[in-house]
């Protein structure tokens, strides 16, 4: 999908770095037909050249290089790149995924994964990208059955207002600060508890149990508040 | 014989030789007169023989000789002096004199087997016992338990047993107290393994181990005393000690790689039958997959909507079934190698459910899934990727064994010491002759029919589940179907809950 009305001539750039034929030619008809421009490159060393001289809009990373390890990768375009980076990674790399992730990754795709998976992604990344400051601390905010007013802390489900403690609602507004990305466990821990608790899952855990069972129809089968397991939340953005 | 003439000291046996002769002259001095010489030499014959039996040839020689000189002295004119007048009583005394000595010999040698006889006796029992307290050790710390306590109770000695091994030798576990090898026990250690024979200094002994010729080890003792090893008879019963117990390590060394050459015979025999079952699973997906795109390739335009669908549908379903194939195959390669490390965490189980109905939304359809999680149940420690996979895996055979549309129960309850979660269905059940069964690998039910699972979904459920030190196990659904439960030990102690977790600002 392309947004017309923010969309640069030509659809934006993506960088695809994978070093599978298959995989690479699977992301660029997709993506070419979803009018994207792609770029593609199969080693890191090649994909940190294209992305100093081209300067795509998003880079679509796969953590299975053969001549770098993936988070090292990130490590080294978050150094001055600004834009994006979605990582690809396989069911047998779930740790190299949260560390690519806490690295500066915007979010991630596990294969195998569906076009509509990927595009998804994208257009989520790219709608963050483009915002020039942070997502704005005030306003309303709504997805699905709920409504948050940030300015009067007023939280509403189906039309009913809903109480929350004040951790709870500290991590609602960390994860619509996130809204439609995956948050990592350290990063929701940092921006709500703090520095010294990055480590402690399970409190995040309680809480978002709680929350849940406040602001969702069913506890167990979430349509807001997802998990992302073993590596995050994410809420689920209109 | 040796232990005893090493316990008792010599000069008893001679003191009592001449406390013997000093007797019997006390006796037939007075009777002189009553009796003639041929009785004296009786009472003294009596003291020789009792002297011989009760202390052997030694004392024995020495009361005949002291005998005689009495005789002479005493009873041979001239009375009170070795001189002899009477030359009649020469033959008498001679003859005292030689009867004594082949008394003496005879009896100290009777008296000599007896000692030996029960000496061997005892070395027998002390060997009779010990190897049949190592036939019934089976690990090598009970072996090491046998051989240091039949040491201690026949040497009076502390042991250990030293292993010989590429990188030297090296004490067996458990060694108990510290053997305390310095380098220099360790050299003699070393010299009597190279020797192969005992090798004693101050108050150790080093006693090779040797098994058919080779030596594999030593025993070594400390605080022996060396009396008790002076004769070859006690080497022996220590180098029989040594090699008896070098025996049975070799019997248990034996024992394992017998056991880990089955084990690896029976991983073959599975990996036959897991390649073979696995090119089956994967080629008859891979089969549809190629038939469906060649078609669509070849005549794809000239195909209605709906049929051009219907293979793109294929095409996907069986995409997602060559992937929980693969999925299977990688989890059983990892279970089975022992690579698999748990990532203990404390999750919400209400999460985890989550997940792994996500995970099969597909698979499940349009299903209805009833989900019965009490509010107030704890988090619990677990691995949550693989507790998922374990849902997913009984969902999946819940949708594969049962009708279309028919509801799937999942339920968690905490009870104290476990907490178990329930994936209950409504189809056919499993007969109870089946219930273990259907956990072991390649089982397949008889409904798995055409979209059959691999035979592997459950055994990688049992595996996971043991993994946490919990179990699965399936049962009846009340009305009809098969009931799974996976319980999980809660770890109460360490459990951390949301009351704990309030921050005096948590408030609305």
């Amino acid at each position: 999908m392309t947004d017309a009305s923010s969309a640069p001539p030509g659809g934006y750039h993506i960088l695809v770095v994978e070093d599978e034929p298959q995989m690479r030619r699977f992301l660029r008809v997709t993506l070419r037909v979803n009018g994207y421009r792609v770029t593609e490159a199969t080693t890191a060393t090649e994909a940190l050249a294209i992305a100093e001289t081209r300067r795509p809009d998003i880079v679509v990373l796969d953590l299975g290089l053969p001549d770098l390890d993936g988070v090292t990768v990130v490590g080294k375009l978050r150094a001055w790149f600004t834009s994006p980076i979605i990582v690809v990674s396989a069911r047998q790399q779930e740790g190299d995924k949260v560390r690519a992730l806490d690295a500066g990754a915007d979010d991630y795709l596990t294969k195998p994964f569906g076009t509509a998976e990927l595009l998804a992604r994208i257009r989520v990344a790219l709608r963050h990208g483009n915002r020039i400051e942070k997502e704005p601390e005030q306003g309303v905010f709504q997805t699905g059955d709920l409504r948050v007013d940030r300015d009067r802390h007023d939280v509403s489900v189906r039309g009913q207002s809903v109480k929350l403690t004040g951790l709870e609602y500290r991590l609602l507004d960390a994860m619509i600060r996130h809204a439609g990305r995956v948050v990592t466990h350290r990063q929701l821990l940092r921006e709500v508890w703090g520095e010294a608790h990055v480590e402690e899952a399970h409190y995040l855990r309680v809480y978002m149990s709680a929350l849940r069972r406040k602001l969702e129809e069913n506890p167990a089968r979430p349509k807001l508040l997802l998990t992302e397991q073993s590596v995050g939340y994410r809420l689920r953005s209109d | 014989m040796a232990a005893r003439s090493a316990s008792e000291p010599v000069w008893i046996g001679y003191l009592t030789a001449i406390f013997a002769v000093a007797i019997a002259t006390a006796i037939a001095f007075p009777m002189l007169r009553q009796l003639d010489l041929a009785n004296i030499v009786m009472v003294y014959l009596l003291a020789i023989f009792l002297v011989a039996a009760a202390m052997g040839t030694g004392p024995a020689v020495a009361a005949t000789v002291l005998s005689v000189a009495c005789f002479v002295y005493f009873y041979v004119p001239n009375y009170f002096s070795f001189i002899v007048a009477d030359f009649r009583s020469l033959p008498t005394f001679t003859l005292m004199f030689c009867v004594g000595l082949v008394v003496a010999t005879l009896t100290g040698r009777l008296l000599a087997e007896a000692v030996a006889g029960r000496e061997r006796e005892v070395r027998s029992q002390a060997l009779y016992q010990l190897s049949r307290g190592l036939a019934a050790a089976e690990t090598r710390a009970a072996i090491i338990d046998v051989v240091r306590e039949h040491l201690l109770e026949v040497f009076g000695c502390a042991s250990w047993l030293l292993e010989s091994s590429p990188e030297g030798l090296t004490v067996v576990e458990p060694a108990g107290e510290d053997p305390k090898i310095t380098p220099e026990v360790m050299a003699f250690a070393q010299r009597a393994l190279r020797e192969r024979s005992v090798l004693r200094a101050e108050d150790m002994l080093f006693v090779p181990m040797i098994v058919a010729s080779e030596p594999v080890g030593l025993v070594f003792c400390r605080g022996i005393d060396v009396r008790d090893v002076s004769s070859t008879a006690h080497l022996r019963l220590l180098e029989a000690f040594a090699n008896n117990a070098a025996i049975a390590l070799k019997r248990l060394i034996i024992g394992d790689e017998a056991r880990a050459t089955q084990q690896r015979i029976d991983e073959v025999r599975l990996r036959n039958v897991m390649l073979s079952s696995m090119s089956h699973d994967f080629r008859t997906p891979l089969a549809s997959i190629t038939g469906a795109v060649t078609t669509l390739i070849d005549s794809g335009a000239s195909l209605d909507p709906e049929t051009r669908a219907d293979l793109m549908q294929s095409i996907r379903e069986d995409a997602d079934h060559l992937e929980v194939q693969v999925r299977n195959m990688l989890d059983v390669t990892r279970l089975e190698s022992g690579t698999l490390q748990i990532k203990r965490d404390w999750h919400a189980m209400e999460e985890v459910i989550g997940c792994a109905l996500t995970r099969v939304e597909r698979t499940l359809g349009a299903r209805s899934i009833k989900i019965d999680i009490p509010p107030d149940l704890p988090l619990v420690a677990m691995d949550a990727l693989l507790i998922e996979q374990v849902l997913v895996n009984l969902l999946e055979n819940a949708a594969r064994y049962t009708p279309p549309g028919s509801p799937i129960d999942i339920s968690a309850a905490d009870n104290g010491d476990w907490v178990r979660i329930t994936v209950a269905d409504h189809g056919p059940g499993i007969p109870a002759s089946d219930r273990e069964i259907v956990f072991k690998k390649f089982y397949r039910g008889a409904g798995a029919k055409v979209r059959g699972g691999s035979g592997l979904g459950l055994s990688i459920c049992r595996a996971i589940a043991q993994l946490h030190g919990g179990f699965v196990w399936v049962d009846d659904t009340p009305g009809g179907g098969a009931s799974f439960q996976i319980d999980l030990p809660s770890q109460q102690d360490q459990q951390v809950s949301a009351h704990t977790l309030s921050k005096p600002e948590d408030v609305e």
